[in-house]
């Protein structure tokens, strides 16, 4: 449905997008998730036409609006597009109807026909009572959802959604986190969100895209991006993980054993590409590790010692060392070890992931 | 198209800054007067070995410096009672430290020499006060008293800033009041009180107005006056006042180097990470004390000047009695063919050349916040440069420049001059309302199918729309008000009102200017309170 290929981008000296590629299918919520400065809000700019890309193209469904070599650059307002901006960009000027039958009448429409689209989509939000209101009138939620309506308004190929919930109190963010979801089940809207919130990203998107520097990192949905991260990068910033350095010290048909310098072993059940003798780091997310009294005894199952127990509720979150590195594991709070405690961590090796990069 | 209009409005503002200041430099080289040079010469500047010369340029410095300090001696405890203290009465404390910025320092000097002169000034006859303005202490008061509003909006926009919670961690780390404001507020407000200072500064040393009515009697000169004495006075001197214009603006030029480098080096982030809680410090008992120096301004800078020029201007001849009332100063003013002439003209002149300078301000505002276009930081330093160009110095490069120009003589030259004087004053003005619309609303309306013009019609304009208009009337007061440059560019044929007024003054018809000076203040105050109360505009995007 969209179609990004090779998009470049850069600003005097800086390079802000390296020919990223990307696509979003027909129905699809498509995320751009990484640290602030990795080019993803570049990229969106870049997809709505609000920045001219260095090099690149861009296509929506068979439409191409943006190919720079061809000197095809379609102006924002031509490319059909609805978006959601992160200080929701509700004109102050305008009442909420007002602000909902904009891009109608930019369209050209006119009467009942702009009264009944904007009256619809201002119901598709909840925002029918407050449409004679100005913005100032209005809250921050409300305020958001006038700018989710008016993006929704003028039935668009594509909405994009720029950080759209990072200005509203956390309980409200789930909350619209999911009415977005719902609505892009209900109406089938294609998009590409952007965010920096990981959890959020688990949460929303169909797809995620993860980017590091004006790279793409890794596509996957979220699933597979948690479970199977392509590099440390990645590991890291979605979600919390253990990262162990070491050697492959040895290979078999189960996988392959990684010491790290200070001799702690792990096994991985996943071992492509790799040989003994190369350098590779193991992932373990704190959940994949369990806690026990006494001696380790078997593979993958090392002694430690507790550091710091926080008691979070649902779970005690340990901080041990283990073999000269620290660790976190997360434990039900059953399991209860006090700080100096001497202790054995063990992890299925199905669950440690073996990292390349 | 971007680069179109960038490439044409950096041109015409090139021309307007540069092109009478190039012809000054031309001219200190030159024999001969305006459009009639002679042949290259250095001996203009057999005046620099002059040491009375010198003397001229350190009285300057000298009445200069005195002028700031009395500015910010005022300006700035009235800022700080107003802003962070619980000082009632604020909002009438707040007008009465505006208004004389609204008006003018001319016509305050005007109405100090019935107030302070040596023979029969009121203060003196009716207090018994030994005060004489015809002095340079004169001078200095004076001018202080009608400069401190600039102080009080410099010190209370950066005081504003100051989060509370900076003072009360002093108060809770055992400092005394004394102790926090100066060793945490004073500090931190320091860039901007500097910077402040430096203006100040600048605008003192081109005042002519005051130094001419309070110096010339006292034969007080200073460079703006002498600028003018050699200029319009015969015999001329062209070469002399061209050497004296350049030095002035060699003083204020540095000034302002020194100014940009104090605020590039001591920007504090201000602005604390949560929000402002505007706690404000509790007076106690000395709030009668507070209010009485409040009051004191006021009645120094406002209310006696105001009341003496009303009571001047209904007597005949100036006298500290109250009695002989009669209106034959205004009817005589009225009388006077051209004075409705010259009401219009100036009326006119004001009208066209704040909306011209609107329209051209808005337009450098916008292109340097808001496009990418290459060279639109120099477009910004060479915009609100004028700033360190006096106004009689600007005057007189002006007669350099254009006396061969057929727009010589007719009120355009007025215009283009004060469009380039007052352009930074647009620019800073609609700049700051510009920053303020966040870009996104813009972009939004982009991606909701609205093209660029419809953006601008239907989002940027009407957002910018109480910018617009506060930064006008601004505009619109600094040029009707406006003598320094005009008394040297005036003709027969385009003299203006406060011209008028300052020839009645030269002609020492007192009373007749008195009235003249009512009407012109009448005449502003009425253009803020149409667009205040009539059309409901906020000013205070222009003086913040």
């Amino acid at each position: 449905m969209i179609t990004v290929e090779n998009l470049s981008k850069t600003f005097g000296e800086v390079s802000a997008l390296n020919a990223v590629s990307l696509d979003a299918r027909q129905g699809e919520m498509l995320v751009l998730v990484g640290p602030s400065g990795c080019g993803k809000t570049t990229c969106l700019r870049c997809i709505a036409g609000l920045e001219r890309p260095t090099s690149g193209r861009i296509r929506i469904g068979e439409r191409m609006i943006t190919a720079i070599e061809d000197g095809v650059f379609v102006p924002p307002e031509k490319r059909e597009i609805g978006m959601v901006f992160q200080s929701y960009a509700v004109w102050p000027h305008m009442t909420v109807f007002e602000n909902g039958a904009y891009p109608l009448r930019a369209m050209g429409l006119r009467g009942d026909e702009v009264h009944k689209r904007v009256l619809e989509a201002l119901k598709l939000v909840q925002l029918e009572p407050l449409a004679e209101r100005y913005s100032s009138q209005i809250s921050g939620g409300q305020q958001q959802r006038v700018a989710l309506a008016r993006s929704l308004v003028g039935a668009p190929k594509l909405l994009l959604f720029d950080e759209p919930l990072s200005n509203l109190d956390a309980n409200l963010r789930l909350q619209m986190r999911i009415e977005i979801k719902e609505l892009q089940r209900r109406l089938g809207f294609t998009a590409v969100y952007v965010t920096h919130d990981q959890a959020e990203a688990m949460a929303i998107a169909d797809r995620i895209a993860i980017m590091e520097k004006g790279s793409l990192r890794q596509v996957g949905s979220p699933r597979d991006i948690y479970e199977h991260p392509a590099n440390t990068f990645v590991a890291g910033f979605m979600g919390t993980t253990n990262l162990l350095q070491g050697k492959v010290a040895a290979k078999d048909g189960a996988g392959a054993l990684v010491r790290t310098a200070s001799g702690v072993e792990v096994r991985v059940a996943l071992a492509d590409g790799v040989g003994p003798g190369d350098a590779v780091w193991v992932s373990i997310r704190p959940e994949a590790m369990q806690i026990r009294a006494g001696q380790p005894a078997g593979a993958n199952a090392w002694p430690a010692t507790i550091r710091i127990a926080t008691y979070v509720g649902e779970s005690i979150i340990y901080r041990a060392e283990l073999g000269g590195l620290n660790v976190e594991l997360h434990a039900p709070p059953s399991e209860n070890y006090p700080a100096g405690a001497g202790v054995t961590l063990a992890a299925d090796p199905r669950r440690c992931i073996l990292l390349r990069e | 198209m971007e680069l179109a209009v960038t490439g044409g409005v950096t041109l015409l503002v090139l021309w307007l800054v540069f092109y009478p200041v190039a012809w000054l430099g031309w001219a200190a080289f030159h024999r001969g007067a305006p459009g009639d040079t002679g042949s290259w010469t250095l001996e203009n500047f057999a005046l620099l070995a002059d040491t009375s010369y010198w003397r001229l340029v350190g009285r300057s410095l000298l009445a200069g410096t005195g002028i700031t300090l009395v500015a910010t001696l005022i300006g700035v405890p009235l800022a700080w009672l107003t802003v962070k203290t619980d000082m009632p009465c604020k909002r009438l404390v707040e007008l009465s430290a505006i208004l004389p910025f609204f008006t003018s320092t001319f016509i305050g000097g005007l109405a100090w020499i019935f107030l302070g002169n040596p023979t029969n000034g009121l203060l003196k006859l009716w207090f018994g006060l030994p005060v004489n303005v015809y002095s340079m202490s004169g001078i200095i008061w004076v001018t202080g008293i009608y400069m401190a509003p600039y102080m009080f909006l410099f010190t209370a926009a950066a005081l504003r800033n100051v989060d509370t919670t900076y003072e009360e961690a002093s108060f809770m780390c055992g400092g005394s009041l004394w102790r926090t404001l100066t060793r945490v507020t004073l500090p931190l407000i320091l860039p901007a009180l500097l910077s402040g200072m430096s203006l100040v500064l600048v605008i003192s040393m081109g005042i002519f107005g005051v130094a001419a009515i309070l110096g010339f009697p006292a034969k007080i000169i200073l460079l703006a006056t002498e600028i003018y004495a050699k200029t319009v006075l015969t015999p001329p001197n062209f070469g002399a006042a061209t050497v004296c214009g350049l030095t002035l603006m060699a003083i204020t030029a540095g000034l302002i180097v020194l100014q940009r480098r104090i605020l590039r080096r001591g920007s504090y982030a201000l602005v604390g990470g949560r929000g402002f809680r505007a706690k404000l410090y509790p007076l106690g008992r000395w709030t009668p004390l507070a209010l009485a120096a409040c009051g004191l301004y006021a009645l120094l800078a406002v209310i006696l000047p105001g009341l003496v020029l009303i009571k001047t201007s209904l007597q005949p001849y100036p006298t500290p009695k109250f009695g002989l009332w009669t209106l034959d100063n205004w009817t005589a003013f009225f009388e006077k063919a051209d004075l409705l002439q010259t009401l219009l003209r100036s009326l006119y002149l004001s009208t066209f050349g704040a909306t011209f300078c609107v329209v051209l301000t808005a337009v450098i505002a916008y292109i340097i916040h808001r496009s990418n276009a290459p060279g639109r930081r120099f477009l910004e330093q060479v915009s609100v440069m004028p700033i360190g160009i006096p106004g009689i110095v600007m005057g007189l490069a002006m007669i350099w420049a254009y006396i061969t120009w057929p727009v010589w003589g007719s009120i355009w030259v007025l215009i283009i001059a004060y469009l380039t004087l007052f352009m930074p004053y647009g620019v800073r003005a609609l700049g700051a309302t510009i920053v303020q619309i966040h870009p996104e609303l813009e972009e939004s309306s982009r991606v909701h199918r609205a093209s660029w013009l419809r953006t601008f019609v239907r989002v940027v304009l009407p957002l910018l729309r109480p910018g617009i208009y506060s930064t006008w009337i601004l505009l619109f007061i600094i040029f009707i008000r406006e003598i320094s440059a005009a008394v040297l560019l005036t003709s027969i044929n385009t003299r203006l009102f406060p011209v008028l007024i300052f020839e009645q003054w030269t002609e020492g018809y007192l009373n007749v200017m008195s009235a003249g000076a009512l009407l012109l203040s009448l005449i502003m105050l009425a253009v803020i309170a149409l667009f205040k109360w009539g059309f409901r505009v906020d000013l205070s995007p222009a003086y913040r």
